[in-house]
């Protein structure tokens, strides 16, 4: 695995939804360092540097941003986030929430568990695309992350 | 016949009694002065005859002391004589006395008072002629026959008097007789008038008490008939009475669970809450349900809980307010709730899910199609790209509908929370904001006074949102859009309306407008998934409100709704 900074940590485990993600974030040339994962359980190992990354190490460089969808099988974006606000070094990531209901009842318990962000996936693809441009633009270029551990 | 309670014919009957025990002593009290009375009138009569014969006996002595003194010339004679003449001088003054409150027989006194002094003055006479004229004069003087007449004289009016007193002397006694005979009527009378009121009385009280005892026996009828278990207690939280349902529901027997606290009724936890809203109920004593907003429970004998509703209504007893409980047992009602509620909450998750799972793959389909137009334009002919366009277009729509579904589902279930709404403002918002879509269009809108309704704000912002597009949308075709918002009302309800020039509807199709995915118009010439007004009906009608609309076909249509105000 490279060991260069990652930009974005994307846990998707929609092959399609994550595609379209990356394509968005690639028209606008936000999405050169990027790594995908399919599921919260793959999301923890790469940010905890255990497991699949363990030859990260525990302590690695963290993303400037984590778009975390919440519908995820094994462990699901809700878990993901409360273990990364459990952590000490995880504790002030940047996590946005993705999702493709504002059905959901998780909203209000994400932002309790410490969610920075929470966005409803447009099902219209110039809407979801703008949606990702912007979220790309904020926080990769207009957020100030917190400085690392 | 009055009807005297238990309480007052006690009484009466009680001072009854004392009036007639106070009749009859006064009655016998008097009754004894008059016998005495009597008594002492008959040693009066006793002594007046004792004095009469005293002086009859007198004059008789006076008699027969001068005739034996002028027949013999002794002198021992005259001793008598002149005794029988102090007797009379002292018996008459007596007999005066006691006679003097009697006309009759002081007139007959005086007679013998003139009679004795002529008698005592003839004895004196013959005395005197004997001394000094001798024997033969007196026989001379005898023989005029005067002294006889004298002591015939004398015997007649005495026994004239005697007479007279003995008469008095019965007839008083014959009063006396009837006076005692008129008392002992009188008394009879009185005890069986006291007789007669006492069983009189009696049968009343004996009607009263089988009333009571009826009374008592239909309202523990009435208390068994109730539907709902029905505790008594009094004020210090002891059970005075229980129906049926108790004795069902909780399984202690009647008289098991009569007189103790209900405490025994109620859960450990509660116990000392119970107390104290009890003595607040007593505080001020007035139908309510228990616990309004709180989970009760009771406890049956065997001590398990079950979940109850209790309504309280006092009950004003001769020694303070009791108070009924109606308790019911809602452990079926609370069984269906609670399967209402799960499945209601399966309803949100199926419907979270649809959201979820419709929503994502209609993203991949717009999305790819899209990536397909933009980075395989070269590849793509003009058929090519209208048909993605169409793929686009349907997708989209399905996006919507989906969308609008959810929002129909979602209003449906979600709580109302009613608020003080400024309609004016909000309209004017909504306005603004539906505006901006139709940018193209020549618009004019206008407004007039609205009143404050409560209303939930969000859905109530999603009705005007509905209405104000409706009415924009539907007037496309016409080249300028008129669209007048007003309101009116009566004390108990507020009608909104909005009126358009639009395409209007035909009248005969109104009561489809409401219903959900019935459109009037086609989805090529009006775009709409035809919910928008199924989803203003339901609000509103969540509201407690109604609506309608009047069209006329090319011309317009007016949309109204109402609130309770």
């Amino acid at each position: 695995m490279s060991l260069h900074s990652v930009e974005i940590l994307l846990a998707e485990d929609s092959a399609a939804d994550a595609e379209l993600t990356i394509r968005a974030l690639k028209k606008y040339n936000m999405a050169n360092d990027l790594v995908h994962v399919k599921d919260g359980e793959e999301a923890l190992e790469f940010l905890m540097g255990t497991g699949r990354y363990l030859s990260r190490g525990n302590g690695a460089a963290l993303p400037r941003v984590l778009l975390l969808d919440i519908q995820m099988p094994r462990v699901s974006g809700i878990e993901v986030l409360q273990e990364v606000r459990n952590m000490p070094h995880t504790r002030h990531l940047p996590v946005v929430m993705l999702t493709s209901s504002k059905e959901s009842p998780d909203i209000k318990k994400c932002y309790d568990l410490g969610a920075n962000s929470y966005i409803v996936k447009p099902v219209n693809f110039e809407s979801f695309a703008e949606a990702i441009r912007h979220l790309g633009f904020y926080w990769l270029l207009l957020n100030q992350p917190p400085s690392q551990p | 016949m009055k009807k005297w309670s238990t309480f007052g014919l006690l009484t009466a009957g009680i001072i009854l009694v004392v009036v007639t025990i106070g009749i009859v002593l006064f009655v016998s009290i008097r009754q004894a002065a008059r016998v005495k009375d009597t008594s002492s009138r008959i040693d009066h009569t006793h002594m007046v005859m004792r004095s009469i014969q005293k002086l009859e006996h007198a004059s008789l002595a006076n008699e027969s002391g001068a005739r034996g003194y002028v027949i013999t010339g002794m002198e021992s004679y005259l001793d008598p004589l002149e005794s029988s003449e102090k007797d009379i001088e002292e018996a008459l003054p007596s007999l005066q006395q006691l006679v003097r409150d009697n006309p009759g027989q002081q007139q007959r006194l005086r007679e013998l008072e003139r009679l004795l002094q002529q008698r005592v003055a003839f004895s004196r006479t013959m005395l005197a002629v004997r001394k000094d004229k001798g024997l033969p004069a007196i026989v001379e003087l005898a023989l005029t026959g005067q002294g006889r007449s004298l002591t015939d004289s004398i015997q007649y009016v005495c026994g004239q008097m005697i007479a007279q007193e003995q008469a008095l002397l019965s007839e008083r006694r014959e009063k006396n007789n009837l006076s005692v005979q008129h008392l002992n009527s009188f008394l009879y009378g009185m005890l069986g008038m006291v007789f007669f009121l006492s069983l009189i009385a009696i049968r009343q009280l004996k009607r009263r008490i089988a009333d009571q005892e009826a009374t008592e026996k239909k309202f523990a009828a009435l208390l068994d008939a109730a539907p709902d278990a029905t505790v008594i207690v009094d004020r210090n939280g002891i059970i005075r009475m229980v129906n049926q349902q108790v004795v069902n529901l909780f399984g202690y027997d009647r008289a098991e669970i009569t007189g103790q606290a209900v405490d025994v009724l109620v859960p450990d936890s509660a116990r000392g809450t119970h107390a104290r809203h009890r003595e607040q109920f007593f505080h001020s004593p007035k139908v309510r349900d228990m616990g309004v907003g709180m989970e009760l429970h009771a406890v049956k004998k065997d001590g398990s809980l079950f979940p109850v509703e209790i309504s309280l209504s006092p009950i004003e007893m001769k020694d303070g307010w009791w108070v009924s409980a109606s308790v019911r047992d809602i452990s079926r009602r609370k069984k269906l709730e609670h399967t209402l509620k799960k499945a209601n909450e399966e309803l949100e998750a199926f419907t979270y899910s649809v959201s979820h799972d419709l929503r994502a793959p209609l993203r991949g389909i717009i999305g790819f199609t899209t990536i397909l137009e933009e980075e395989y334009a070269a590849h793509l002919d003009e058929e090519a790209r209208r048909i993605t366009g169409i793929i686009r277009d349907n997708t989209r729509k399905m996006g919507h509908l989906v969308d609008d579904l959810l929002t129909f589902s979602r209003t449906g279930r979600q709580e109302l929370i009613k608020v003080p709404v400024e309609m004016d403002v909000l309209v004017k918002e909504v306005i603004d904001e539906v505006k901006q879509q139709y940018s193209k269009m020549a618009l004019t809108l206008s407004v007039e006074p609205l009143p404050v309704a409560r209303a939930d704000k969000n859905m109530i912002r999603q009705v005007w949102v509905n209405l104000v597009s409706n009415a924009i949308k539907y007037s496309g075709s016409k080249p300028e859009v008129l669209v007048s918002v007003g309101a009116y009302g009566s004390d108990d309800t507020i009608v909104f309306y909005i009126r358009d020039n639009g395409i209007g509807f035909d009248n005969k199709y109104r009561d489809k407008l409401f219903k959900v995915f019935q459109r009037l118009h086609s989805a090529d010439a009006f775009e709409g998934t035809g919910v928008g007004l199924a989803l203003v009906e339901k609000i509103v009608s969540r509201h407690g409100g109604k609506v309608w609309a009047e069209g006329v076909v090319n011309e317009g249509a007016c949309f109204y709704f109402s609130l309770p105000a």
